[in-house]
């Protein structure tokens, strides 16, 4: 380890501000996760258990492959979401750091 | 397409193994200590790390792979795809940022972080070893196959060439040269399938219906392709193979190491957004090519693509060129298998430096505490030169007639259910400890393996009916498996002091990037300056 200055990290993990990050990133994540999972799972069962439905078309397009484009939408738009929320974190992390 | 000498195209394989040996050359000059070897010296930037991690993932399986399983399937094909697609975004949330924050070269270091160093690092490495090694010989397989097909070449001499350049790369030009040789890989592969895509999509007046409508008359099945349920054919096999692809891909050793490659957290995140930027636009693209293939080149083309459609993009890209045998199409398949070529190279190559990080810093550093800094390096060049002996021999051995699937599954399944729990418990759960992640470990190789050998694939002979479990892609199964042996193992065996204190230090570390490794570290004054990397060892 970095042994000119070895941060005091219990003190630092009980920092406020470190654990208003911490609670907010995980907040962030846990949802974000069970968002995009959920609609993964959800669009596989779908596939499965209603293939005569997803066979419909809008379009000329199948609901299937709609759902699919959907998902490829979905990890874009949830990527840019998370980076939108990125820059708060690093100001935080770097308010943290100044007093490790 | 039946592999007779095509010398065109010979000289555009001789022209991309020119190029990627003059960037290896490049790269040989700024490749000397263990950082500059498995992590380029983490000079990478944030853009051409996503670029060459999009690289990582467009593997010969997938683009060619999946390209030639919507020929063959129409929608189903393209479940796989997709499931990797929205992998990156837990590569996102979840492990990247946090990897870069709290690692140094190897999944293994994140894990001996806080666990007994010890033994989380031999089953970590063993585990890297096992997925890296099985996906290394699948793509050779599948390189050998296409090679062979596209130039020619027979398939133990295409194998050779291919197992010789890729042990070349990283022998001499490390992470360095792996990642440039992924980055003009990508791009030439997302220049070729954009011309491809947009050519189909020209003959149909951009229609995409009447291109599904061509496609699916072109289709024995006929509509039905449009759909799902033509390829996997139960709801639970297509739960479970998606899941498996959405979290194996996160959990594959090579992608992650990538993440080492760059300066700090920041960096790590861009590079992500940028793969998914490529890989969303590949995955939506890479339908149109499939599709294309169908309608463009017929159910007579079936036999002329190979078992597993691996030739559709390729002759489809001859096909818009004006056909096989006219010189516009002659030239259109020699400029699209050079992007097939590169891809081949690119992937194998990665692969190999995951290996060589898992036996010489893990396993004979860190474990076996032998050398120093200096003498890993060399190390590690020995050891990527044995896995490359090791991966051309294994796959000499098994012959092109392989049904590469058995691997590849392999491979996803026990990243999905042996590395990626225990990675992110040690990253987020405190009470984790040492028991918990060697039983999770145990627990997903051991369900992998069992659920794998009782699949069609393999049992009670290959690709047969009536097998135990239907589940190709078991990850369905063996997934919560792997999180159980990692919980049983931690509630059962007593709390370990030392990991609950070097919790805090891991969470304070990973979520704030300090004193993470060639990141900014507290000086004396308490501000913030740039050092070289420390050099000490945990």
């Amino acid at each position: 380890m970095n042994s000119l200055a070895e941060p005091g990290w219990e003190a630092l993990a009980r920092d406020p501000e470190f654990r208003a990050l911490v609670a907010s990133r995980r907040r962030f994540v846990a949802i974000g996760t069970a968002i995009y999972t959920g609609y993964l799972i959800a669009f596989l069962a779908l596939l499965g258990y209603a293939k005569d439905f997803m066979a419909n078309e809008i379009g000329g397009i199948s609901l299937a492959l709609w759902g699919g484009l959907s998902i490829c939408a979905l990890t874009v738009l949830m990527a840019w979401l998370y980076a939108r929320r990125a820059g708060e974190w690093e100001r935080m992390a770097q308010r943290v750091a100044e007093r490790a | 397409m039946t592999g007779e000498f095509n010398t065109l195209a010979v000289a555009v394989f001789g022209c991309v193994l020119a190029v990627t040996l003059l960037i290896t050359r490049w790269a040989a000059k700024r490749t000397h200590s263990a950082t500059e070897f498995y992590a380029a010296g983490r000079g990478v930037r944030g853009a051409q790390n996503g670029i060459a991690t999009a690289g990582d993932y467009l593997s010969a399986s997938t683009f060619l792979g999946y390209a030639g399983l919507m020929y063959l399937y129409g929608f189903d094909g393209w479940i796989i795809g997709l499931g990797a697609c929205l992998s990156f975004l837990p590569v996102l949330y979840l492990l990247a940022e946090r990897m870069r924050n709290a690692g140094k070269f190897t999944v293994a270091d994140v894990l001996a972080f806080r666990l007994k160093a010890r033994p989380v690092r031999i089953a970590t490495a063993i585990n890297t070893l096992l997925i890296s090694g099985i996906y290394l010989v699948a793509q050779l397989v599948g390189a050998g196959a296409v090679i062979e097909a596209l130039a020619g070449i027979s398939f133990p001499v295409a194998v050779l060439i291919c197992g010789v350049f890729m042990v070349v790369y990283v022998v001499f030009g490390g992470m360095l040269a792996t990642t440039w040789v992924q980055i003009v890989k990508a791009v030439m592969l997302m220049i070729a399938g954009t011309i491809v895509a947009v050519a189909v999509l020209a003959k149909f007046n951009f229609n995409p219906g009447a291109l599904l409508d061509g496609a699916a008359a072109n289709h024995p099945d006929g509509d039905a392709i449009k759909g799902p349920g033509t390829y996997l054919t139960s709801p639970i096999l297509i739960i479970s193979t998606g899941l498996t692809i959405f979290i194996g891909t996160a959990g594959l050793p090579h992608i992650l190491m990538r993440f080492f490659t760059v300066p700090d957290s920041k960096a790590a995140r861009t590079s992500v957004l940028y793969t998914i930027g490529i890989i969303a636009t590949f995955t939506a693209m890479v339908t149109i090519i499939g599709f294309g293939a169908r309608a463009l080149l017929g159910q007579g083309a079936t036999e002329a693509v190979g078992p597993g459609g691996n030739l559709a993009a390729p002759l489809l890209a001859a096909d818009l060129g004006g056909g096989l045998g006219t010189t516009g199409g002659d030239i259109a398949l020699a400029l699209f298998s050079a992007a097939a070529f590169a891809t081949i190279l690119a992937v194998v190559a990665g692969l190999v430096i995951a290996s060589a990080g898992a036996i010489a810093h893990d396993l004979w550093r860190n474990v076996l505490g032998r050398g120093s800094e200096e003498s890993e390096r060399k190390v590690a060049r020995i050891a990527s030169i044995g896995v490359g002996v090791a991966a051309i021999a294994g796959t000499l051995a098994i012959g092109s007639g392989f049904n590469v699937t058995v691997l590849v599954s392999m491979a996803f399944v026990f990243a999905a259910s042996a590395n990626f729990p225990p990675l992110l418990l040690a990253l987020l759960w405190r009470r984790f400890n040492t028991a918990g992640a060697l039983t999770g470990i145990t627990f997903g190789i051991v369900a992998s393996v069992v659920m794998i050998v009782l699949s069609p694939p393999v049992w009670p002979g290959p690709d047969s009916q009536g097998s135990p479990s239907p589940l190709t892609f078991p990850g369905l199964v063996t997934i919560p498996i792997g999180f159980l042996g990692c919980w049983l193992g931690t509630v059962l065996s007593r709390r370990e002091e030392t990991t609950d204190a070097t919790y805090d230090e891991l969470l304070v570390r990973s979520e704030t990037g300090i004193g993470s490794e060639g990141g900014p570290e507290p000086s004396r004054s308490g501000r913030f300056e740039r050092q070289p990397a420390p050099v000490e060892v945990r």
